[in-house]
């Protein structure tokens, strides 16, 4: 499985990310986080997405993630493997070591701290978790039923609004990230985009790596004179499931895998999502005075009513921020400040 | 910073004397002393709000907020950051998909 390495040529902090769904250690929020906290002194481990190909074949022992408590166990594994290597082999000398994690990678992380709280294999000084979904019931059903705009667009039109998009941010690919002017050009841009266009883009961006997702998770289950032979079969295969949605993974692939893993868990998806949702472990959170949550209380894939339960149950090691949306304001100065300040980190102002 | 929502901000306008609240108006001395005690008790127990109007983030549409993310990816500042790919082992049986063109995994 690829990781990638942002490393101190002395010993430092050592900081796992792991963003959102689907995201690699390559491309997307862990390189900025990964570039903030480089230039403060840490070295810095991008974390592939359990909700990633290359987790799902390499480190899923369900082959299907998707269900935190299991995925945050197979993460627990890789995170030791990794730090075996980095020491061994890489020789990279760690002073202490932080977690950060954002949108499904912070649901992970909490239930990572649960875990190291136990075993203390790792020892895990610091998790901040930026907005982690609260209930995965309703952000679920929010990004299928953006993702459902697509058939009220038509086909051509939905292409084209992805390309539109697509054309927008490629213009921004060389812009420093750290200038609010070039986040103001940005938006102009979109503002060009109606509501429904643009939920129906944020459904697609999500969805962007579930093909090859489902395409590992039916392979690795497969007999083995079934799996495809040729590069060809094999695209062939991930473009079928292009129309897959989270819901349809979970209900015809994962569901059934994860019901094999023990007794006594739920039958329905309805049911892991609330085994697998933050409430369950609640009271080990705040228990523990490592974990620290940042949410918006605007963010599109919570209610109020949650981030206020939330609130109510863990107190100050919430922080709700009323503006940003889903992960929104990673960029805005008060944000990066509080984010290094969690971790013991110097100011960039 | 950690303080307050828009929505527990007492703000005090109109008539005189008149201390608005949601839902409903205060006139008397004693209710304006108790609805401050009970303002006083709300912030207090809610420490981990960030204030609204301390807070200038410029995008108040969560939707257009999100999409700002898509651009944290931008590598303007960062050409020369030093990266290093790193291979974990696998979990055994893993290590590949295809079967050969014999047919044999």
């Amino acid at each position: 499985m690829s990781l990638t390495l942002y490393r101190q040529h002395r010993p430092a902090p050592l900081l796992f990310v792991l963003a959102g769904i689907g995201s690699n250690p390559y491309f997307g929020l862990g390189t900025y986080v990964a570039w903030l906290f480089h230039r403060q002194g840490f070295h810095v481990v991008i974390l592939p997405s359990p909700m990633s190909w290359n987790f799902a074949l390499a480190a899923s022992r369900s082959g299907a993630p998707g269900y935190a408590p299991a995925d945050a166990r197979d993460l627990y594994q890789t995170m030791q493997d990794t730090l075996t290597l980095l020491r061994t082999r890489y020789h990279v000398a760690t002073t202490r070591i932080g977690f950060l994690g954002a949108s499904l990678g912070a649901l992970d992380g909490a239930y990572l701290s649960v875990i190291d709280a136990q075993e203390r294999k790792i020892g895990i000084d610091t998790y901040l978790l930026l907005n982690p979904p609260l209930d995965l019931n309703y952000a679920l059903e929010r990004v299928d039923a953006w993702n459902a705009l697509g058939a009220k667009f038509g086909r051509d039109r939905s292409k084209a609004l992805v390309a539109r998009a697509l054309a927008i941010v490629d213009t921004f690919s060389t812009e420093r990230r750290d200038d609010p002017a070039v986040f103001a050009r940005l938006s102009r841009e979109f503002k060009t985009f109606t509501r429904e266009e643009i939920q129906f883009l944020l459904a697609k961006a999500l969805q962007t790596a579930l093909p090859e997702l489902v395409y590992v998770t039916e392979t690795i289950e497969d007999p083995a004179d079934r799996r495809p032979i040729t590069k060809d079969e094999a695209r062939q295969r991930i473009q079928a499931a292009n129309r897959v949605t989270f819901v349809d993974y979970a209900q015809r692939l994962a569901v059934p895998r994860w019901r094999k893993q023990a007794v006594g868990l739920p039958t329905d998806l309805q049911g892991f999502a609330r085994q697998g949702s933050l409430t369950p472990i609640l009271e080990q959170l705040r228990a523990n005075p490592r974990v620290h949550i940042v949410h918006n209380a605007d963010d599109i894939l919570t209610t109020r009513q949650s981030i206020r339960a939330l609130q109510q149950a863990l107190g100050p090691r919430v922080v709700v921020f009323p503006y940003g949306g889903h992960l929104g304001n990673l960029w805005y100065s008060d944000n990066t400040e509080y984010m290094l300040r969690t971790f013991g980190a110097g100011s960039t102002r | 910073m950690q303080l307050i929502s828009d929505s527990r901000r007492v703000p005090v306008g109109g008539r005189k004397q008149e201390l608005r609240l949601p839902g409903c108006v205060v006139r008397s001395p004693l209710s304006l002393w108790s609805a401050i005690v009970w303002s006083a008790i709300v912030l207090c127990l809610s420490p981990s709000l960030v204030q609204a109007e301390e807070y200038r983030y410029p995008y108040r549409d969560p939707y257009l907020a999100t999409v700002t993310t898509a651009i944290l990816s931008a590598d303007g500042m960062t050409p020369h950051l030093k990266r290093e790919a790193i291979h974990v082992p696998v979990l055994a049986g893993r290590s590949h998909l295809r079967r050969s063109k014999d047919g044999v995994p």
